[in-house]
């Protein structure tokens, strides 16, 4: 499993993200653990992904893979009430609890 | 717009099926995957927050590409959020690409399940709306259909997932073994040569004049 990788989108980008996937999977084996303490945690691998993380954008940028703007996206959806799934799926789980409470 | 929803049930405890999910590609399982790229991730408050681009390859005919100009080449946008505390871990998909004519919307939870902490649950939910008025129907139910038959391989991606993580844990603990051995012999070896070297005599301070 240690050499199981998923390529970068950039075939240029690469190489750094393997470095950084494997600093980041390492942390994350230990981060899982139910006795890890959670709440202060870092992330360790933060310089490695910095490096990476302006590889691809440049990348982004100017290959320009896809039009929309990353940060359209961000504000379009995440954590707001166009969220759709976000109130079904809150449903559903009052409808769970409901259903164990009332066995 | 069409919404299609499943449910599926890891025999497996949380913290197993999490590593899997996170870890899920590449997968032979799915081999339409062909990057992804980490854009952001961070930890809040015990939380790993991340987001990443996926970019698949699909072979789709081509009267569609000449239709909406879509290539096969599929970019989506993917927010997960893990807490270990809570023991949840949910992802948020959305398509980057072709949204002017097809949005999808996708939102995967996986929790314990309450009957049962060593089994997981997988809820799925998927919006699918196209805008193309005369095919709206059709391609929505098309989509739909071969997104549950991929769901389920979904599905089979994680167990396999599972399977290597098991065989890879038995790989660390044998060098972990390995290490803990090569260590305990340093300390003796190194005990050993203290206890055989006799202490140098001492030099008598010259005599003064």
């Amino acid at each position: 499993m240690s050499d199981r990788h998923m390529s970068s989108i950039f075939p240029e980008c690469d190489h750094l993200k393997q470095i950084y996937d494997k600093c980041f999977t390492e942390f994350f084996q230990k981060f899982i653990t139910p006795n890890y303490r959670h709440q202060y945690a870092v992330n360790p691998c933060e310089r490695l992904h910095d490096v990476y993380k302006r590889c691809v954008e440049e990348r982004l940028a100017t290959q320009r893979p896809f039009e929309i703007d990353l940060d359209e996206i961000r504000k379009e959806y995440l954590n707001t009430d166009d969220d759709k799934l976000k109130d079904r799926q809150n449903n559903q789980k009052t409808n769970s609890e409901n259903k164990c409470s009332s066995s | 717009m069409r919404i299609w929803s499943s449910e599926h049930i890891f025999d497996h405890e949380w913290e197993t099926v999490a590593q899997a999910a996170f870890r899920k590609y590449p997968n032979p399982l799915n081999r339409s995957i062909t990057g992804i790229d980490v854009v952001k991730q961070t930890l809040e408050a015990g939380k790993i927050l991340t987001e990443r681009i996926i970019q698949s390859h699909f072979s789709i005919p081509s009267w569609a590409t000449k239709l909406t100009g879509f290539s096969g080449t599929q970019y989506s946008h993917e927010y997960t959020v893990i807490d270990p505390t809570r023991k949840e871990f949910s992802l948020t998909t959305r398509n980057l690409n072709g949204s002017s004519f097809l949005r999808v919307d996708e939102k995967l939870t996986y929790t314990p399940a309450h009957e049962d902490p060593n089994k997981t649950i997988l809820k799925q939910d998927v919006i699918v709306t196209i805008t193309l008025p005369a095919f709206a129907d059709y391609c929505e139910k098309t989509f739909l259909s071969i997104y549950s038959q991929n769901a389920n391989k979904g599905r089979q991606g994680v167990e396999w997932v599972i399977d290597h993580l098991k065989k890879e844990y038995e790989a660390i603990s044998t060098k972990v073994s390995s290490e803990v051995h090569e260590m305990s012999e340093k300390v003796l070896r190194s005990f050993g040569t203290t206890s055989s070297s006799s202490p140098k005599p001492s030099t008598p301070p010259p005599p003064s004049t």
